[in-house]
């Protein structure tokens, strides 16, 4: 078997998924050529580490809340219909989560990546271009102490269970676009478009600011605008 | 719940096109009256007899009016004829005028699609809901309820509670309300002058006006303008980009704004007790009000101590500027 | 890892209490199997997905609809798997949708911006692998997540995402290609 053709099935070699003759050529081709070996070698590596993953990870809150407001025998016997949409849970989010939260959450560490750094969240949002742009964002606590993380820090899980609210209830809304008037479409559009405004703005304080409070609290404030605009939006 | 496909038991004579309605049911004292119409308008009128009575002008190309018992509820509707059903001709239906006089101790309900409502003298609950149609609602009700999509909800009256929402009409509440006054809306103005014990308001880029003789307010919007005007204010106002405007001066339970870039202006009136509290992300601060004594808290917070300093407001802008003066 | 491609044809023990209660309505039942499952499926939801948020919501969405289907595990496979390939379509066919509906009406958060600062990691920061397999373009990673992390063979995978063998073939080619640049082996 040449070189070439070797190389093409090297991927399904590594796997253990070349049948048994295909697999006889290559291997004899691997006795002869060192820089095949070496790039066997390193896929095997790779898949070994692959393999090795932790097949579980903890996320870092409990979810149970939201899918038991989800499957409650109530909600599931709910007509199908143009009620449909109010059966999609909703639970009031705290404004601010207490500092104690922090704590907690410092137990449910999701992802260790290899610093010194113990808490440390991965809600990596995934933009399709860039290999730059899409490394997982690691919002870390704080460079200091895990026990004093900014506020901005502290202020993340909320903002995780924020933005969860609101791509629930804007994937509800989403769906009964049709049944509202284009007018009133508009306006909730041109309206979310004001909140995001003030949410990036904020945002982009606090994030040159993160030990503000204050700053934080007009974040959560905002945040807290858009859930709210948006579940009077889906009831409409 | 327009569908006429039910089989009427108790139902009038057939009327004629464009006919005159004149239907009598005796009825109990109290219960509830459900009014049915998609189109013209109704009018709810409550009297002293135990009697409900029907008047008015049939649509042309509407059926009939049946008024019958179901399920313990006295119940007027306008049947139209099933176009939508078996045979797809169109047909062309005219809106019909509907006067109903009702016990005045009655509950009333009344639906419509386009048709105008209006309810006086019931001193019932009152819920009226429209799609396009304008809903107003007098009299002393013991409650009311009041919806529209797109037009008009007037409430004027003496009533224990009142909820009144648009999406895009305006709303108005005024008169006297026992309890709390909520109201909602869209895109449409929202004016509550009632005295209450509460007033609560929701809008997305409808302007806000509050002037109430008591209870708290709280107002949330997210570009429509705020005002809050009145003698000893109470509340909680926030808005995004709307403005926010405080007239009059502040009660015990005090004042709360938060605005993300709408500015904020406190006219208070030169008696004004208060300690108002600033916090600002990259708003300024402009001070007209003779006599307050400004101190700085922090690089954000500003602290304005008016006359006595008693009562509190607590204001919050990320880039609104907060104007302060006296009247 | 690679036997949970097997159909296992365990006997329908698979059908264990716990299951049949849940199938019942027994939301206690089921909160017990969410309890034992939920580390594997939110693995594979971020793994897939590669947005922590996101994953959250995938998995409650996984359970949600777990709930729903529960009468149609027949216990054919151990329960866990059924929950995980279960899983597998809930993230693929999310992707599917999401190309529509980013964009539709209302626009999104565009919080992800202010972060691009913070998430370059330092050069010289070695990549690990977690975090080079949430670098890969989508149809890489989920490719590789589901043949070289999960164990499932091409032709399943091809079919979950609706495409040829050779597709899955070449984009797991693309993703090792790229997993071995980014951690610098």
């Amino acid at each position: 078997m040449s070189h070439e053709e070797t190389i093409e099935l090297l991927d399904d070699y590594v796997s253990g998924e070349l049948p048994e003759g295909e697999r006889a050529e290559v291997e004899a081709h691997l006795h002869e050529c060192g820089a095949c070996r070496e790039e066997a070698a390193a896929l095997t590596a790779l898949l070994a580490e692959a393999a090795a993953l932790p097949r579980g990870i903890a996320p870092p809150r409990d979810l149970w809340a939201g899918i038991e407001a989800r499957i409650s025998p109530a909600a599931a016997t709910q007509p199908a219909g143009e009620d449909d949409f109010k059966v999609i849970p909703f639970r009031p989010r705290p404004r601010w989560r207490p500092p104690q939260w922090v704590t907690a959450m410092a137990a449910s560490v999701v992802l260790v990546v290899g610093s010194s750094l113990a808490t440390m969240r991965f809600m990596g949002p995934r933009t399709p271009d860039g290999p730059a742009a899409t490394l997982p964002q690691v919002v870390a606590a704080p460079p200091a102490q895990a026990g004093t993380p900014t506020a901005f820090a502290a202020f993340s899980p909320a903002e995780a269970d924020y933005r969860q609210a609101i791509a629930e209830l804007q994937a509800v809304l989403d769906a009964r676009r049709a049944q509202l008037a284009p007018e009133t479409v508009r306006t909730l559009e041109a309206n979310l478009a004001i909140i995001d405004q003030a949410i990036r703005e904020s945002r982009a304080a606090l994030a040159a600011d993160p030990d503000s409070r204050e700053l934080t609290q007009m974040l959560s404030s905002v945040y807290d605008t858009k859930v709210q605009m948006l579940q009077k939006a889906v009831e409409l | 719940m327009f569908a006429a496909g039910a089989a009427a038991v108790l139902l009038a004579a057939p009327a004629a096109a464009q006919g005159r309605i004149d239907e009598r049911r005796a009825t109990p004292a109290t219960g509830t009256v459900q009014v049915h119409n998609l189109a013209g308008s109704v009018r709810v009128v409550g009297w002293d007899r135990n009697e409900v009575h029907v008047t008015g002008t049939l649509g042309r190309g509407a059926e009939r009016v049946e008024v019958q018992n179901e399920g313990g509820r006295l119940v007027v509707r306008v049947v139209n004829p099933p176009s939508q059903r078996g045979n797809r001709r169109r047909v062309e239906v005219q809106g019909t005028d509907l006067e109903v006089r009702v016990p005045d101790r009655k509950r009333v309900d009344v639906h419509t699609v386009s048709a105008e409502v209006e309810v006086r003298r019931v001193e019932g609950e009152v819920e009226a809901h429209s799609v396009s149609g304008g809903v107003a609602v007098t009299g002393s009700p013991r409650a009311v309820r009041a919806q529209s999509r797109s037009g008009e909800v007037r409430v004027d009256a003496r009533t224990g509670s009142v909820r009144a929402s648009s999406v895009s009409g305006e709303v108005s509440v005024a008169g006297t309300v026992g309890g709390r006054v909520e109201a909602q809306s869209v895109s449409g103005g929202v004016s509550v002058t009632a005295a209450s014990q509460g007033v609560k308001v929701e809008s997305v880029s409808g302007t806000v006006e509050v002037s109430s003789a008591a209870g708290r307010a709280e107002v949330q919007t997210v570009s429509g303008d705020i005002a809050l005007t009145g003698r000893r204010l109470e509340g909680a106002l926030r808005s995004v980009s709307g403005s926010v405007v405080l007239r009059g001066d502040v009660g015990r339970g005090g004042v709360e704004i938060e605005s993300h870039s709408g500015d904020v202006e406190l006219q208070l009136a030169r008696s004004t007790s208060a300690t108002v509290e600033m916090t600002t992300f990259s708003g300024g601060l402009e001070n007209d009000f003779a006599g307050a004594r400004i101190t700085r808290a922090s690089r954000r917070e500003y602290r304005v101590v008016l006359g006595g300093g008693d009562a509190r407001v607590r204001v919050t802008t990320f880039s609104g500027d907060v104007k302060l003066s006296g009247r | 890892m690679a036997t949970m491609v097997v159909e296992q044809t365990e006997s329908p023990s698979a059908l264990t209490d716990v299951v049949r209660r849940a199938q019942g309505g027994d939301v206690a039942a089921f909160e017990q199997l969410y309890r034992e499952n939920l580390n594997r499926v939110y693995a594979v939801c971020l793994r897939l997905c590669a947005d922590g948020v996101k994953a959250e919501e995938l998995t409650q969405d996984v359970f949600v609809r777990a709930w729903e289907r529960l009468k149609s595990f027949e216990g054919k496979s151990a329960f866990s798997t059924w929950l995980h390939r279960l899983a597998v379509n809930v993230v693929l066919g999310e992707k599917r949708s999401e190309t529509v509906r980013i964009g539709k009406i209302f626009s999104t958060d565009d919080l992800e911006q202010y972060d691009a600062p913070a998430r370059r990691s330092d050069p010289g920061d070695a990549m690990d692998l977690e975090r080079a397999i949430a670098t890969l373009p989508p149809g890489a990673r989920s490719v590789f997540v589901l043949h070289d992390v999960e164990g499932y063979r091409h032709e399943e995978i091809a079919r979950m995402h609706g495409t040829a063998v050779g597709t899955c073939k070449a984009q797991l080619h693309r993703a090792r290609r790229l997993l071995r640049e980014a951690l610098g082996r």
